[in-house]
């Protein structure tokens, strides 16, 4: 145990040595799920996929869990695997990341918490209630991620191709 | 050995007679002390003085009583040169031997020591809270000289001096401060810091901001320019309407002037504009750039200080200090500070182009000046005071509120309802009444300085008309003076507040630089040794505690304590609270260095490593974990922000917190601490942990990290704990004995000392404080085990 402890640290001094990933196998049932198959063969049904990190590098970092929330294993890298389990990734990440991007701000109806919000994302258009402006986030400089008040997702990827009065809503927050 | 000549020498002339003509040859004073306080408790000062072999205490003739309260008849010694029965003072001696003990105890506020003999008390000594260390001195002293006095009595009978215990009269060592954590010099009670002699004064403290202002000097000399020339302008226009006046309105002819006349007005107007801007946009830089400073270089200095000085009561004033206070003293500097120059060189500007223009007439109009200046100032103070007494009722009003809303269910539980309401609606009628009295003045003060400045106008139409019939004076220098003086009365109002606002802004500065003159108390060795050479930064993490002593206040908090831990090894400390563990543990992170003795890591005092270079071998688990508002990522990665993915990932997987990290919606980058998503107890510890492991320390505290979660959660961390502890050195604090099941070691301490060492089996076998609370604890879990069983069946 204390030995992979330790190998951390010494990951970071040697020049990145090239672990290789171990194998994954992924299928999809005649229900639809998803099934892992571990390196004994035994296939795991109906597991889902996490992103570790589904703001910071949403790409990389994906545990899968079967369905007790035990870990089975986690791709570090989709890249180093074949191109049929990215195209699954993919899949089954987009179901579970609905985060509409938001284009234009079409509404507000005030500076003061909780105010509706009427905006056209690339899913179209819809209207959510903020509550609080904790939960107006900027990701990055330029990046931001709003929660409405029942927990639904919507993201700014880049607040300088808003216009301005888009902007100028947004940025009151952050 | 003997008494230290300075302190002896502000003892006055009278007694330190007294003292030396009592003395025997070849007996030298040690230590004085000053009892403040009579046998009737009125303030009088009487010396007791400690000398190589006896106690002596030298009182006011009239303060002396006996332990039975009447007056001491005193018998002058035979060898005593004068017999003069109306000295002042008179002096009592003891043998030490004579005296069993001395016996110190403390009244809260008022401190006796107790002299005792072997068969009734001698005398008691009483003074005030102040002096309660250098009584203890005394007390220390007393017995030290009493130890070392019966060592020799016996080692004359057997043989030579035993040198170790000389030692035991050194000096005192320099203490912690109980409140600040500052250090304190041998004899004081708090530091100088926490009990200030006396209050701020005003021009002093904003006088020290200078240090901050000598770095801007050229952008201010600039500012003032800029102030002169705004001002000088604005005193330009009544200047030209005295020959517009004289010239051309009133003979009545020259018109063709009156183009140039109005273009200099207006050349003036833009002129004051653009002066005027360019003044309050650079001077409100230079404030602004001050405070900036100012808050920089107080919560740098805040970053340097002692974990004691952020004690729970301070952290909301530490923030207000670096936020509220700095913003006010920008505010006074870029506004207030400003325009009260503005307006005295305004007035002084004035003064002088009356004078120039006509003498006589401007010593009249301005003799009132000064007059109404002090009555406006007058009615201001009347008026702050009235504000102050509203706001106090204010405050009593919110403090109902503040107590009632979340003790409601309290106050609903017992009824009490209708008393609460009219406990607020007694103090919401202070606040009317407080209110009405001060708005009856209130509303009086705009009217009162608009009369002033009428009356002031009065006289000099008056004197003025009086001067223009006589010939003495033209209209146009009438109308100048009017104008002139208009000005100055409308100033009167904003000059007025500038002596509150003068003394809020130096309240301020005070409390910041209450900050910056603290000196660290753990300072950065001179000439430090690197930590680690060959192991990259990295202590094998052997410790040595060699009799180290630490004391906090008056209160000696761990005494003479011997340990030494090998790398890797595990201790349990355990103890009652208020035994010194937290202290002890303190002390080896260095958030205190400790009084006498050592503490070594790796054979190298810790004192001589560079701070921040030791610290970062030592990685701490609390009881209540501390998460900073940021993603768990960034948590984890808190002491090496440098850490990859992968490393982080690992590091909670280690730490038995991946599997609940991932059910969050953000995984690792949701948002945890305060405003963050709320995370229990054990989840929280874990992600600490994980943040402990992933610095890799080689020296590894867990402060109680268990004790303040549920058995089930206390499981769950504890795997991950003995994880963590595994080839570090570890001093584990616990209270329950049963999360010390893997210590190499069980340190048991009480009252600041180490008490019992040994395995677990080996203190039980000690039937000593460790069997005690292990039956303890046993008897409470089986209690809860019986419970548990009854509810089930």
């Amino acid at each position: 145990m204390n030995e992979t402890m330790k190998a951390a640290p010494k990951a970071t001094q040697k020049a990145s040595p090239k672990v290789v990933p171990p194998p994954i196998s992924l299928t999809r049932d005649h229900w639809g799920r998803l099934v892992f198959v571990s390196s004994d063969e035994t296939p795991i049904s109906n597991i889902t996929l996490t992103p570790l990190f589904p703001i910071s590098e949403p790409g990389r970092w994906i545990s899968i869990t079967a369905s007790d929330g035990r870990e089975v294993a986690c791709i570090e890298n989709p890249a180093d695997y074949p191109a049929e389990l990215q195209q699954l990734l993919r899949e089954e990440l987009a179901l579970r990341d609905f985060v509409p991007r938001i284009q234009r701000v079409l509404f507000v109806s005030g500076n003061t918490e909780p105010c509706e919000w009427h905006v056209l994302t690339n899913h179209g258009e819809t209207k959510f209630v903020l509550k609080s402006e904790d939960d107006i986030r900027r990701l990055s400089p330029f990046e931001v991620m709003i929660v409405d008040s029942n927990g639904g997702r919507y993201r700014v990827d880049d607040t300088r191709t808003l216009d301005r009065k888009s902007r100028r809503h947004i940025e009151w927050y952050v | 050995m003997h008494l230290d000549l300075e302190l002896f020498a502000k003892l006055p002339k009278e007694v330190q007679n007294k003292i030396r003509s009592t003395l025997e040859p070849e007996e030298l004073p040690i230590f004085v002390f000053e009892p403040d306080l009579s046998p009737r408790l009125s303030y009088v000062s009487s010396y007791a003085v400690l000398t190589s072999r006896r106690v002596l205490v030298v009182a006011p003739r009239n303060s002396v009583v006996t332990p039975n309260g009447h007056p001491v008849i005193v018998i002058q010694p035979a060898n005593s040169q004068s017999r003069n029965s109306s000295e002042a003072f008179i002096t009592q001696t003891w043998n030490v031997m004579e005296v069993v003990d001395l016996v110190l105890v403390d009244r809260i506020g008022l401190g006796t020591i107790e002299l005792l003999g072997s068969t009734s008390r001698l005398q008691v000594l009483r003074f005030s809270a102040g002096r309660f260390t250098t009584a203890r001195l005394f007390v220390e002293k007393f017995r030290a000289l009493k130890l070392q006095q019966s060592i020799e009595n016996k080692s004359h009978l057997s043989f030579g001096k035993p040198e170790s215990h000389i030692a035991v009269l050194a000096e005192p060592e320099a203490s912690i401060c109980p409140s600040c954590g500052g250090t304190m010099q041998p004899g004081e009670s708090t530091c100088r810091d926490c009990a200030p002699e006396a209050s701020p004064d005003t021009t002093r403290s904003l006088w020290r901001l200078m240090r901050f202002a000598k770095a801007r000097m050229g952008i201010i000399l600039f500012g003032f320019a800029m102030t002169l020339a705004s001002t000088a302008v604005g005193l330009l226009p009544p200047y030209l309407t005295i020959p517009l006046i004289d010239k051309i309105l009133i003979p009545q002819k020259n018109f063709e002037l009156v183009p140039w006349y109005i273009a200099g007005l207006f050349g003036a107007a833009v002129l004051a504009w653009m002066f005027t801007w360019v003044k309050t946009y650079v001077l409100s830089i230079v404030s602004e750039k001050i405070s900036a400073d100012l808050r920089n270089k107080t919560y740098e200095h805040l970053q340097s200080l002692s974990l004691e000085f952020f004690g729970g009561r301070r952290t909301g004033d530490l923030i207000a200090r670096v936020s509220n206070d700095t913003e006010r003293i920008c505010d006074f500097l870029s506004l207030q500070l400003l325009d009260f120059i503005t307006d005295l060189i305004m007035i002084v500007l004035t003064a002088s182009i009356l004078f120039s223009i006509d003498p006589m007439m401007a010593a009249v109009t301005l003799i009132p000046f000064p007059l109404i200046a002090w009555l406006v100032q007058y009615v201001r103070t009347q008026l702050r005071q009235g504000f102050a007494r509203g706001s106090a009722a204010w405050a009593e009003m919110v403090n109902v509120l503040a107590d009632t809303i979340p003790g409601i269910r309290v106050v609903k539980a017992f009824a009490q309802e209708r008393r609460e309401i009219d406990r607020f609606a007694t103090r919401n009628q202070n606040v009317y009444d407080a209110n009405t009295r001060v708005n009856w003045l209130w509303s009086a003060f705009a009217p009162i300085i608009t009369f002033l400045t009428d009356i002031g106008l009065l006289i000099i139409w008056a004197f003025g008309a009086y001067r223009v019939a006589n010939g003495d004076m033209t209209v146009g220098v009438l109308a100048a003076f009017v104008a002139y003086i208009g000005r100055l009365y409308t100033r009167l109002d904003s000059m007025s507040r500038m002596l509150a606002q003068a003394q809020r802004a130096a309240a301020s500065t005070h409390r910041i630089f209450e900050i910056l003159d603290r000196v660290p108390s753990v300072a950065e060795a001179t000439k430090p040794i690197p930590v680690g050479v060959k192991t990259n930064g990295r202590v094998e993490g052997s410790i040595e505690v060699r009799n180290v002593c630490f004391r906090y206040g008056t209160r000696q908090v761990i005494s003479d304590v011997n340990l030494s831990i090998k790398p890797g090894e595990m201790i349990g400390l355990v103890g009652p609270s208020g035994a010194g563990k937290s202290t002890f543990v303190n002390l080896i992170c260095r958030f205190y260095d400790c009084a006498s003795g050592s503490i070594s890591v790796d054979g190298h005092d810790i004192r001589s490593y560079p701070i921040s270079d030791y610290r970062s071998n030592i990685g701490i688990v609390l009881q209540e974990p501390f998460l900073f508002f940021g993603s768990i990522a960034d948590n984890i990665a808190y002491g090496r922000p440098n850490a990859s993915r992968a490393e982080i990932v690992e590091a909670a997987r280690a730490a038995k917190a991946h599997e609940f990290i991932l059910r969050l919606a953000d995984g690792y980058d949701s948002l945890v601490g305060e405003r963050g998503q709320s995370l229990s107890g054990g989840e929280r510890q874990r992600i600490s942990i994980a943040r402990a492991l992933l610095t890799d320390p080689r020296i590894l505290i867990l402060d109680e990290a268990t004790s303040a979660v549920d058995t089930e959660t206390e499981r769950e961390i504890q795997q991950a704990l003995d994880f963590l502890v595994q080839g570090r050195t570890t001093i584990a604090i616990a209270h329950r004995l049963s999360t010390l099941r893997k210590a190499d070691r069980i340190v048991v301490m009480e009252k600041g000392r180490i008490t019992e060492i040994g395995k677990h089996d080996e203190l039980l076998g000690l039937h000593g404080t460790y069997a005690r609370l292990h039956q303890a604890q046993q008897q409470m879990q089986q209690d809860s085990s019986v419970i548990s069983e009854a509810i089930s069946t």
